[in-house]
């Protein structure tokens, strides 16, 4: 029998244990196959004003997926080449020497990774319609997709794959070369010592995450950059010596406790716990870090969709916007929507201010407070508190499309003369017809504004099928002067929500795989201590632990493993989109929430599987 | 004399149509209660599938258990981990500590998985700890440990339960001379002392004296029974002579 012969026979066997590890390639491959695709899809290429977003986020998501993809790979196959050291060992043994034995290894990492490579390309193929179908509904594009294989795609990530797999193949070719035969015979023998503990560290971590947590709230007084970059690395630093010392410190608190640990199984999951932290800090930091990226990234584009629909809102309250106080101008707007078909469902008229030095209007607040009910605006009643009895003070209200605001703005002159800023909002009123920030004051400083500035009267239209506007717009702007400011629903157009739509879905689609990538590392680090559990159930077994009382530790040691750095991972990401939000003067709690729930459940997924494997491992 | 395991024509066979090979082959055995019993035979003769059977970790082909006249083959097989965990008390050859545990923490271990009071828990667990020279190490955790402390932290947590029976399989067979006759020391103490019953399976003839009782088995049957009636020395030679006239080399038993 040749080595390249028993190489088969090994890889057939050992397919099982490489399920896992050949889903998540397969994912990983047709994925990136996908984002590669899109680049060289000729109905979105045909798309002109596309084609740069399309492009860049489609290179971003590939070059996130090789990185991911170098990870992992290594990380997978040192686990795999821990798995099996014994068995090389006993190779060695017969006197098989080093390099073709480490050929033998090698070349089965080898195929394994062109047997993933094969099978995501093909589903990768099969599944580029729907993912392409998709990215076009995401981004509301109207267009059709038909099927289509880009023979560029499939070359790009066939030579990507390659380079990487003969990378991988070559360390793992290194890496037993290097090996001792002593070391191989006893990889799983080694006795594991309990870890020391560092209180200073420990308790040290806290305060670091304190402060990197202090520095991100306060961006403003360390300027957004700077904190950005501060909060990260001590985040990391912090998280790593959470996980490093303070854990240790807690669970050996727990350990002492006897009236807690001699509770039922968790005298067997604690005490496991406590030793394995040593091997298992980096990976629980790692992922903490992991869960903390896929949160808040995902928050973020899903934030950024929310901020979107709701900045609509604000753009464009009304279908059609103009402004003219010409009774004759009016009547012939009225005149072409009446023959247009289409349902008036709100007419409105108000006036304003224009002060063209400082680039703003000023509103009263009467007629402020009857814009917004009109509007029937959510959650008016908060800021029209603010407008009762403002006397000298006014209120600002953001310009419409702002995206974020970094300043907090304390007076505001409007003439000669300097106001106080009561509150600053973000509210539904003119929209883009009227492209300024908005003042509102009292009647009675209206009256007195109104000598020196030039009345303008503002008219609004809501129609009953806004969708519909295309030809209403080229109609009206015949009629209508340049300076009318006309702005319709139509006009607001799509492309900046299009850009949205695609990074969003892109976002969504990096968030799974990363969600998929923290749970392989997971799970292949769970599953390599179940091979050095497997003789402490074996004992546990013959002194009488039922099968039920072994469910139940593994199901408590592995949850632990799990949850620890969900739950901080959890925290960080609360405050980084807490800033976020602050950033956006917007609530962001719904997608938050709705982030984190995702996460949950694909995560909670993983460790049902983990756990079933573990069991399986530890009992059969 | 209380009768606290019985067996009847206690069978084990191996193998499938055709080639059964008889591990057990009809064993009909009662061990009573405070008995240090011993269990001797050259290799194959089935002493270490007896002890598994007898400790409810393997089931025999045919025949019946009795655990103080209760029938335990009916048991399910979580009724009959509890039952183990209860009644049974084990010390194996390779120590089987779990190594990522306190000493204490390895002896508490049975009571702490049936849920006892912590407080009693914590009392047993100290005055074991002083009868087995364990005191000053409790904190410690297996790898700090010599195999004869090792090996008596596994006696302490074998009886910590007050078991119906301890089975010990070769406890002796990892340690040198002094540690091994430390610990027989242990058991003839703990088996004065708690009247515990203790069912020893050995091949080494220096342990065996150190029983009150010695069943010979030899291809799955009892083969002789030797009685412990004068000195533990007196009985070594008797040991010697019989496993001699058996026609093992007496090289393989020393």
């Amino acid at each position: 029998m040749n080595s390249f012969k028993l190489t088969i026979i090994n890889f057939k066997r050992n397919i099982k244990t490489y399920g896992m590890y050949l889903m998540a390639m397969i994912f990983s491959v047709a994925t990136y196959y996908n984002f590669v695709s899109m680049r060289y899809n000729p109905q979105f290429l045909k798309t002109k004003d596309l084609t740069i977003y399309v492009q860049s986020s489609s290179l971003t998501a590939s070059l996130l997926m090789i990185l991911f993809l170098v990870f992992f790979i290594i990380y997978s196959s040192n686990f795999f080449l821990n798995q099996r050291k014994k068995e090389i060992g006993v190779y060695a043994f017969m006197g098989i020497d080093n390099y073709k034995i480490a050929f033998m290894f090698a070349t089965e990492g080898l195929l394994l990774g062109i047997l993933s490579l094969v099978i995501g390309l093909l589903l990768g193929t099969l599944f580029s319609k729907l993912f392409l179908m998709l990215l076009a509904k995401a981004a509301l594009l109207n267009m059709r997709i038909d099927f289509f294989i880009p023979k560029k795609a499939i070359v790009e990530t066939v030579v990507v794959y390659s380079a990487i797999l003969f990378v991988s193949f070559l360390k793992g070719y290194i890496d037993i070369i290097r090996t001792n035969l002593i070391d191989l015979m006893n990889t799983l023998k080694k006795a594991e010592e309990l870890p020391k503990i560092n209180y200073l560290k420990g308790f040290a971590s806290l305060i670091i995450i304190g402060l990197a947590y202090y520095i991100a709230v306060n961006y403003g007084t360390f300027g957004f950059g700077k904190a950005l970059l501060w909060t990260v690395i001590l985040v990391i630093i912090g998280t790593y010596w959470l996980f490093g010392s303070l854990l240790s410190v807690i669970i050996r608190k727990l350990i002492k406790k006897k009236r807690f640990l001699y509770k039922g199984t968790n005298i067997i999951s604690f005490s496991n716990i406590a030793f394995r932290i040593k091997d298992n800090y980096r990976t629980f930091a790692a992922v903490a870090v992991l869960i903390t990226t896929c949160i808040t990234s995902f928050g973020t584009v899903s934030s950024l969709r929310y901020f979107v629909d709701e900045n609509h809102k604000i753009e464009v309250p009304y279908t059609i916007t103009y402004i003219s106080s010409k009774q004759e101008e009016i009547e012939r707007v009225e005149e072409i929507i009446e023959n247009s078909g289409h349902k008036v469902e709100l007419r409105q008229q108000a006036n304003f201010l224009l002060v063209p030095e400082s680039k703003l209007v000023v509103v009263k607040a009467s007629t402020f407070q009857k814009l917004l009910s009109d509007l029937n605006v959510e959650d008016r009643e908060k800021i029209l508190s603010k407008i009762d009895k403002l006397e000298d003070q006014v209120v600002y209200i953001e310009r419409p499309g702002l995206l974020l605001s970094m300043l907090e703005k304390k007076d505001i002159k409007v003439g000669d003369k300097s106001y106080k800023i009561k509150a600053q909002a973000k509210v539904p009123l003119f929209g883009n017809g009227v492209p300024f920030p908005c003042l509102i004051v009292s009647d009675g400083e209206y009256q007195s504004l109104k000598i020196k500035f030039e009345e303008k009267q503002f008219n609004g239209i809501i129609l009953d099928n806004p969708e519909d506007t295309k030809d209403l717009t080229f109609k009206l702007a015949e009629i209508l002067p340049v300076d009318s400011g006309l702005y319709t629903y139509f006009m607001a157009g799509a492309s900046f929500y299009d850009l949205v739509g695609i990074v969003y879905f892109l976002g969504s689609f990096l968030f799974l795989v990363f969600v998929f990538a923290t749970g392989s590392i997971i799970y292949f680090k769970i599953l390599s201590e179940s091979f050095k559990d497997k003789g402490k159930y074996e004992i546990l077994k013959k002194l009488g632990t039922t099968d039920i009382e072994i469910n139940e530790s593994v199901s408590k040691q592995v949850g632990l493993f799990f949850l620890m750095p969900l739950i901080v991972g959890i925290v960080h990401s609360i405050v980084a989109i807490s800033v976020l939000s602050d950033l956006m003067k917007y609530s962001l709690i719904k997608p938050t929430i709705i982030s984190i729930c995702i996460f949950i459940i694909v995560y909670g997924i993983f460790y049902g599987f983990t756990r079933r494997k573990y069991i399986n491992v530890v009992i059969g | 004399m209380e009768v606290v395991l019985e067996t009847r024509s206690l069978r084990k066979e191996y193998g499938s149509k055709g080639v059964i090979f008889s591990a057990i082959d009809g064993i009909d055995l009662k061990v009573y209660k405070g008995e240090f019993l011993g269990i001797m035979g050259p290799s194959g003769a089935g002493k270490t599938t007896l002890l598994n059977i007898l400790s409810t970790i393997d089931r025999p082909t045919s025949g019946n258990i009795y655990y103080e006249g209760k029938d335990i083959l009916n048991m399910k097989n979580r009724q009959l981990s509890i039952f183990r965990r209860k009644n049974i008390g084990f010390i194996f050859q390779d120590f089987n500590l779990l190594d990522n545990m306190s000493v204490e923490d390895n002896i508490a271990l049975p009571l702490a998985l049936s849920n006892e009071k912590v407080k009693e828990i914590k009392e047993k667990v100290e005055k074991l700890s002083v009868f087995f020279g364990l005191k000053d190490h409790l904190k410690k955790y297996p790898y700090q440990l010599s195999g004869g402390q090792k090996q008596r932290v596994a006696a302490a947590r074998a009886i910590i339960t007050s078991p119906s029976i301890v089975f010990a399989d070769e406890p002796t067979g990892a340690l040198d001379s002094k540690s091994a006759q430390e610990l027989l020391l242990c058991l003839m103490k703990m088996n004065q002392e708690f009247n515990t019953t203790i069912m020893m399976v050995t091949h080494d003839a220096f342990a065996a004296s150190y029983c009150k009782r010695i069943l010979y088995l030899k291809d799955g049957r009892i083969h002789a029974r030797l009685d412990k009636d004068s000195t533990r020395k007196e009985f070594f030679r008797r040991i010697i002579d019989f496993v001699g006239s058996m026609g093992g080399g007496v090289g393989e038993l020393l």
